[in-house]
């Protein structure tokens, strides 16, 4: 939105777009199916996350930068960690942008919120019972404009020095603190019913997939 | 202690209620024409007014062509005592021109009913060519158009290519009998009505041929949508909107409408049309089709000022003018109607300079306005405001209220719902301010570019860079905003393009319905964060379009 409605960067051919959206594909593949173990009624809760924050996303474009998807990517990846939240990730970056538009600045936006989500998985944010606002809020502000950052990257190209990149970031920054006002928002208002939900889903994979290999040293 | 940041921003957000100015017309200073209508709309060379009468021929009295300044002072004026009809030709004012034909400095450009067209020094009104045209009845009534070096006119029974520097005709082509007819320029050649109905196309070898004919009369240039041409045939008690597609030659009729035509006005994406019982838009992609209409009276020019709203005389004894706030898929809007303390008949379009608008009717004044921004009022007697605050100030206490009975935790969501809901209101204007001071991204074109004509210098330059081709005009020194530059531009280009309106203000879509991944524009050589609107052009500038993918 900082010069002309739809400028998010190059232009890619029907080829490279589908070669994009397949590497994201197969790294969400890699990172949620492959692993051993994986209880299909989690995968099916995971899923369900996915498809109602991509729906949301697609609603709420009228509203410039209000981004549901980065606290629930926070949460995602302080809960079920990094890998899923990544994948989580990916797939609302993928779902959503089929509707809204996809281009070069989904994986941008794919990788924006994966580093949230990996941030989110250094963050301890308490229980559903007892969650710590205050903390979380603090995280979805650094996130947005983490989130600003990468996806400024998207309008990077040959002729761009680094203060004019500088310059990028600067003219978004009032986006990125609406985005952060949002983030505050959305986290008084739905992070414990969303830790609640998360809650549902088995947040052991990691440690499983820790033990197996330790096992498998051992032995 | 927790509990007093919801306070302080509740007192931060009264304070930052503060009313808004609002803006308006106020009459500056008038011109009477000693005798005489003004039914043509003046021109300008961006600081001085050019004019002129038709009608009248008692005694002394004869059609002139009149110069003022910004203060409205008579410059000059230069009558035709050879006049007996009425002068109905558009004046039309080129800043310079270069070509093979020779370069030429300021010109004003005047088609008499005597037949004469003659090129007028804008500085002084000294006649620095004239030619003949043939008369039958009455000689030059439509309007000329630029074409490159040379101008088109429409005369009596043809159509005229003359170069601007030196009066040498290029061709004649003789097609209908033509009244107030005007050509239009596209690449393939030129096009005119006449008064059998038959549009006519000349190519630039001067070959003339009919390309379709309705029944009735074509008094104005036809207007150029896409691959389409659109004709308000005039008939004896009604009207029709018409279209005719450039590639396949065929016609389609769009609409019945009222009598005596306006002339119709070129938008983006389709023209506006008006008569005597109707404001009418059309809009065309692969067919043309009837946007919307409203009930109005003009049958002379239309013009749209910097906000995009439609302007025109109202066709009355009462007189007076119509603004209709008109969207970009040409839907109509708010509409107000300005009156006068010299309202009458009137078919002359109002002329934009800047924040001045100048009216004139056919009771020969010509009426110069100024923008004037109201003071605020104060913020007592302003109730939006008051509600506004009162709102605000309601909603802290029920969240200091909640805070106390409940917890803490719904402060916080109370007040960070308030606080979004503010901060997407302010967006718009702190994005305005915040990149005004912004560091600037540098773009393609930052300087002069010395194989530009020279005609260009003194004015902006617009440059629209496809992929496979760039389009560039210049000279322009009226407009003061991107927006304006490039409705101008890019209709002197030939150029159809969309405007889309957002939270942000108006943004560019597509030029010529190439969209790829949007529009960015760079003036002087630097990206300009704003919206199109509020970006403004101070001094001579260079705006280049170009696809968000070329890089």
């Amino acid at each position: 939105m900082f010069e002309a409605v739809g400028v998010h960067g190059p232009e890619l051919s029907p080829t490279a777009a589908l070669v994009l959206d397949a590497v994201l594909v197969a790294s969400v593949f890699t990172l949620l199916v492959a692993p051993a173990r994986q209880k299909t009624a989690d995968m099916a809760l995971l899923g369900t996350l996915v498809l109602t924050c991509s729906a949301l996303r697609v609603v709420m474009v009228p509203l410039p930068n209000v981004q549901p998807v980065t606290v629930v990517a926070l949460l995602v990846g302080a809960r079920l960690g990094a890998a899923r939240g990544v994948a989580f990730a990916v797939l609302v970056a993928l779902l959503s942008n089929a509707v809204i538009g996809d281009g070069w600045w989904t994986l941008f936006q794919a990788m924006g919120w994966s580093l949230v989500a990996v941030l989110g998985s250094r963050l301890d944010v308490g229980s559903s019972e007892s969650v710590h606002l205050s903390r979380l809020a603090g995280a979805s502000v650094v996130a947005a404009f983490l989130f600003g950052s990468v996806t400024t990257l998207s309008l990077v190209d040959g002729s761009t020095t680094a203060a004019s990149f500088v310059s990028l970031l600067v003219q978004g920054l009032p986006f990125d603190v609406v985005h952060a006002i949002g983030n505050v928002a959305i986290v008084a208002w739905c992070a414990p019913m969303l830790m609640r939900f998360l809650d549902r889903i088995d947040t052991s994979l990691e440690h499983v997939i820790e033990v197996v290999e330790r096992h498998a040293i051992d032995g | 202690m927790r509990r007093h940041p919801f306070a302080l921003l509740g007192l931060l957000l009264l304070v930052g209620a503060a009313p808004l100015a609002s803006a308006g017309w106020t009459a500056s200073w008038s011109f009477a024409l000693d005798d005489g209508y003004i039914t043509t709309t003046p021109q300008t060379d961006g600081t001085n007014i050019f004019l002129r009468s038709s009608g009248f021929w008692v005694d002394e009295a004869r059609p002139e062509v009149v110069a003022l300044n910004g203060q409205g002072e008579v410059q000059w004026r230069v009558d035709n005592p050879n006049a007996t009809q009425h002068d109905m030709s558009p004046l039309l004012h080129i800043k310079r021109t270069s070509g093979d034909c020779g370069n030429s400095g300021p010109s004003l450009l005047v088609g008499w009913s005597d037949g004469r067209l003659e090129r007028l020094d804008p500085s002084n009104g000294t006649s620095l060519w004239s030619i003949t045209t043939e008369v039958d009845v009455w000689g030059i009534t439509g309007s000329i158009a630029k074409d490159g070096d040379h101008v088109v006119v429409s005369t009596r029974t043809g159509l005229l290519r003359v170069c601007v520097a030196t009066g040498e005709v290029n061709f004649s082509a003789s097609t209908g009998l033509g009244w107030r007819n005007g050509p239009t320029v596209t690449e393939e050649g030129f096009w005119q009505g006449d008064e059998a109905g038959r549009l006519w196309h000349v190519d630039r070898n001067g070959s003339a041929t009919v390309r379709a004919n309705f029944s009735g009369y074509l008094r104005h240039p036809p207007v150029v949508a896409g691959d389409h041409l659109l004709l308000h045939v005039q008939h004896a008690a009604n009207s029709t909107l018409m279209a005719f597609n450039r590639t396949s030659n065929s016609t389609a009729f769009i609409a019945s409408s009222g009598p005596s035509p306006a002339l119709p006005l070129r938008v983006s994406g389709g023209a506006l049309f008006g008569d005597s019982n109707h404001l009418t838009s059309v809009r065309c992609e692969a067919t043309c089709w009837l946007e919307d209409r409203m009930n109005a009276t003009t049958n002379g020019a239309m013009k749209r000022d910097r906000s995009g709203a439609l302007w025109f005389p109202i066709n009355t004894p009462e007189g007076g003018w119509t603004s209709v706030d008109v969207s970009s898929n040409l839907t109509f809007g708010t509409q107000s109607t300005l009156l006068t303390s010299v309202d009458t008949y009137g078919t002359a379009a109002p002329l934009f300079i800047g924040e001045r608008m100048y009216l004139g009717n056919d009771a020969g004044v010509l009426l110069a306005h100024e923008v004037y921004y109201a003071d605020p009022p104060p913020f007592v007697y302003d109730p939006a405001a008051a509600v506004g605050g009162a709102i605000l100030a309601g909603v802290m206490v029920g969240l200091a209220v909640l805070v106390r009975r409940t917890s803490t935790l719904w402060g916080w969501r109370g007040l960070s719902a308030v606080t979004l809901v503010l901060a997407l209101m302010m967006l718009p204007d702190a994005v305005r301010e915040w990149n005004a001071e912004a560091p600037v991204v540098q773009g393609p074109v930052t300087a002069w570019n010395e194989t530009w004509p020279q005609a260009w210098r003194d004015g902006h330059v617009l440059i629209v860079e496809f992929e496979d081709r760039t389009l560039m005009e210049g000279g322009y020194a009226g407009p003061t905003t991107v927006e304006a530059l490039t409705r101008q531009g890019a209709g002197d280009m030939g150029l159809s393009f969309e405007i889309q309106d957002t939270v942000l203000g108006p943004y560019l879509t597509a030029f010529d319905g190439q969209e790829g991944y949007g529009w960015e524009y760079f003036v002087n050589g630097e990206r300009v964060p704003l919206s199109i609107a509020d970006a403004e052009l101070n001094e001579p500038s260079i705006v280049h379009w170009r696809l968000a993918s070329a890089r």
